[in-house]
């Protein structure tokens, strides 16, 4: 019996790096890089990052398990961006779906002052990645209500 | 260095390709935008990422315009652009069974087990041109902000059984299951050729141009090659799988968004002398995107595939002459010049000519 | 896909950085890497078809895709490059080959063989001398000589492995009973080391003697097909024929070009329309040209 068919299953925790990363990976690309400018603003913050790597795109193969023989394969390539940096000796590292360069240096940038602890910083990526979580949510919410109403009704037979 | 006498090959080519351009990008109508190809040409973006074997949808949005339309074309701008980039990671290994529903059709049961949802589908539309359509004119109003559905929703889908597996508790179904889990096979960094693995097979389906594999299917059916027979549908689906991958610094997992797939069960009758009379098999068949009829030609084919344990032609069918820029690339090299070789074929009729006996010269002459 | 990374007031656009974008020599280090050890186990079995993950270029599969990633793969800054297609170094598709080769690498092209390092070519060897220090680039449409007497994969892995070529020598011969010729015209197959049968792209006949034993590598790119195979320096390559029937190459009947008169070269005919004979022109055009100024 499948197990992770909840509509929420897969929806990331706010609590966990993982689950940081995942909403940063998924946030308004706008709202991310915005906010991140902003806070780059802080002189201290811009003096102490460090780029590890630049961002850069690539690809990254989608390996799938197939339910026949519980067997593995590729099924296609997905596109990413990738960056990496340091805050102090934090570090900070981001991928994103496509080729936004400058979307991914957020991201990293925004995992690590979340690392360093940072106070104002994590405070307002804090509401980001919730507000994203919640969009994500309602995305499936939304959606699922309009899926609901194709379901077809049969007359119950007993 | 020595580049004397160009004779024009160069200009005559950019000036090609400057009418391309001039005439596509000047064109009187309004310039498309990308999110339009991807909102209102949706399964034209699907197809395509799933035969460039490439998920982005705003690369895809731009290949498309940038090749007029053409749809070879647009994979083939996708998969060029691939060649440059490195190959950062692998996803882990997403189990299909996490995919959310986004649709489900099983014609093999009335009542399978978990909800029948059309979802977003014209299977049961009238063809008939309208005149309004992408007008905004057709469109029904938002549909209610459903939370009360939103509450079920969670069990409705969490209730939604594979059909495999009811046939699996029923034993009815050949198991095929394996525990060795063997590394999937590569097909961009290794060429597959018979005999190959399934995952080799699955592979090139997945990315095969969407018509070859409907053509290797009916061709089948109805053409000179009968290596498969009509299946019963178990599950057709589309829905979202997550994109995960290992956290480089924690290796927990990191779900950075999500695909669209679209998946098909092909329930097959064993009726071979030697098969599992009292049993079925199953076919599988998983594409990018939303494109149905790629996903059941696949699910078919992979079960004819195995059934036939590579005794007749078909797996180098599959395998060899399914991908789309393969096919299309060697019939348009026939508009190269070919007048070296041309030349060296009319030598060779002169050569058989003279050959003859004299008496038959003679009759030509 | 470029990032303005000039400062505009976003702390982000400074420190961004540019897109490193298209890579030296199109491919990504990881893909040209595999092409070369391809090419290296090519070199060391001459003959044998090693499989390879062709890459998808900008140019169509069958539009010179093989030839066009083992050039890009072996190729260094100070290389010269000249690509031809029909001996032609302004054919169409060699002009376009070129223009990818240079415009990814910043390359000094040529159109003299002497002055060249890697020469990419299809259909055609340049007459001119080639020594060791040229790399001959080879586009092969069908790398499989043998696709003719059989079509399954497996049964042709089978006869290459086992050097099992009979069938090719049946073909042949009953060729050469029925027509009285050997009618095989470009692509001529021929035996490489005393082990191999390949398939010489469709190169002519013309061109077969000048891969027995030559100074110069010869590498052969299949992208379609993905594979390659090599001949490599002073390497035996014997044409497939008889003891008793010798091996022929095209044949002009006294033909001269028309424009520096050679009956040397491979000549290539233009019909004569109207009832007006035909002509004849070198296939080499930077050859011919070279002859005509001295």
């Amino acid at each position: 019996m499948p197990t992770n068919l909840l509509l929420d299953s897969d929806i990331p925790e706010i609590d966990s790096r993982e689950g940081r990363s995942s909403l940063l990976a998924q946030a308004n690309t706008e709202e991310l890089t915005s906010l991140v400018d902003r806070l780059l603003e802080e002189a201290e913050l811009s003096s102490q990052l460090r780029i590890v790597r630049s961002p850069h795109t690539g690809t990254v193969q989608f390996q799938v398990r197939e339910p026949v023989c519980e067997e593995r394969f590729y099924l296609a390539d997905v596109v990413v961006t990738v960056a990496e940096v340091a805050i102090g000796n934090h570090l900070g590292w981001a991928m994103r779906v496509g080729t936004d360069r400058r979307a991914a240096l957020a991201a990293a940038i925004a995992d690590a002052l979340f690392e360093s602890g940072h106070k104002e910083a994590c405070g307002s990526l804090q509401s980001l990645i919730t507000v994203t979580r919640r969009e994500l949510i309602d995305q499936r919410q939304s959606e699922w209500a309009q899926l609901n109403k194709t379901i077809i009704e049969f007359e119950e037979l007993d | 260095m020595g580049y004397a006498a160009a004779r024009g090959g160069l200009t005559a080519i950019r000036n090609a390709e400057d009418l391309v351009r001039t005439l596509r990008d000047m064109d009187e109508s309004e310039q498309i935008e990308l999110d339009q190809f991807i909102g209102r040409l949706r399964l034209l973006v699907d197809r395509i990422m799933g035969e460039a074997g490439m998920w982005e949808p705003r690369l895809t949005a731009l290949a498309i315009r940038q090749a007029e339309g053409d749809h070879i074309e647009s994979v083939h701008l996708l998969r060029a652009y691939k060649s440059t980039l490195p190959r950062i990671a692998s996803t882990e290994p997403i189990h299909v069974d996490e995919m959310r529903l986004l649709r489900r059709v099983v014609p093999a049961f009335r009542e399978p087990g978990g909800p029948q949802i059309l979802g977003r589908s014209t299977d049961y539309s009238a063809r008939m041109l309208d005149p309004r359509s992408g007008s905004g004119a057709t469109a029904s109003l938002e549909p209610e902000v459903a939370t009360h559905v939103a509450e079920n929703s969670s069990s409705v889908q969490t209730n939604t059984p594979r059909l495999m597996n009811v046939l699996r508790d029923m034993d009815l179904l050949t198991d095929r299951r394996r525990t060795d889990d063997p590394e999937p096979f590569d097909i961009t960094r290794t060429p597959a050729r018979p005999p190959a693995p399934r995952s080799a097979r699955l592979s090139s389906m997945a990315r095969a141009e969407t018509g070859a594999l409907l053509n290797q299917w009916y061709r089948n059916i109805l053409g000179p090659d009968g290596y498969l027979h009509e299946v019963t549908l178990g599950e057709v689906r589309h829905g979202e799988l997550p994109i995960r991958i290992k956290h480089p610094y924690t290796n927990g997992s990191v779900s950075i968004g999500s695909l669209r797939v679209t998946e098909v069960e092909a329930i097959e009758d064993l009726n071979g002398v030697d098969e599992d009379r009292d049993r079925f098999d199953i076919g599988y068949g998983l594409c990018l995107g939303h494109n149905e009829r790629k996903a059941i030609a696949m699910a078919n084919l992979d079960i004819a595939c195995h059934r036939d344990g590579s005794k007749s032609s078909l797996e180098q069918s599959i395998l060899l002459t399914t991908d789309g820029l393969d096919s299309a690339g060697f019939l348009e090299h026939l508009k190269l010049p070919h007048y070296v070789t041309f030349r060296s074929m009319m030598e060779r009729k002169i050569a058989v000519r003279n050959a003859r006996p004299s008496v038959q010269k003679g009759d030509k002459e | 896909m470029t990032m303005n990374a000039v400062y505009n007031g976003s702390h982000l656009d400074s420190i961004v950085g540019e897109d490193p974008g298209i890579p030296f020599a199109l491919l990504d280090e990881e893909s040209k890497r595999e092409i070369r050890r391809a090419l290296l186990h090519a070199v060391c079995v001459p003959g044998y078809q090693v499989p390879f993950g062709s890459r998808e270029m900008p140019v169509a599969r069958g539009w010179g895709s093989g030839g066009l990633q083992i050039t890009l793969a072996i190729v260094g800054k100070s290389d010269i490059v000249k690509v031809i297609d029909q001996g032609d170094d302004e054919g169409v598709n060699a002009v376009n080959l070129r223009r990818l080769v240079v415009t990814s690498t910043g390359i000094e092209e040529s159109t003299e063989v002497v002055e060249s390092t890697i020469i990419q070519s299809r259909h055609r060897i340049p007459e001119d001398e080639m020594i060791n220090s040229h790399t001959l680039v080879l586009q092969v449409p069908v790398p499989e000589p043998l696709r003719g007497v059989e079509r399954d994969m497996r049964e042709l892995a089978r006869m290459h492995s086992e050097a099992d070529y009979s069938r090719m020598w049946v073909s042949l011969y009953e060729d050469k009973v029925r027509n009285g010729v050997i009618t095989q015209t470009t692509g001529y197959p021929c035996l490489v080391n005393g082990r191999y049968v390949v398939a010489t792209t469709p190169i002519p006949r013309w061109d077969i003697p000048r891969l027995h034993d030559s100074q110069f590598l010869t590498l052969f790119g299949a992208g379609r097909e993905k594979r390659v195979y090599a001949i490599p320096p002073y390497t035996l390559v014997e044409p497939l024929t008889f003891e008793d029937v010798p091996f022929e190459v095209e044949q002009a009947n006294g033909a001269q070009c028309r424009l520096c008169n050679s009956s040397e070269s491979f000549l290539v005919e233009s019909p004569g329309t109207n009832g007006d004979t035909g002509t004849w022109t070198c296939s080499d055009t930077a050859w011919c040209r070279a002859r005509r100024i001295k």
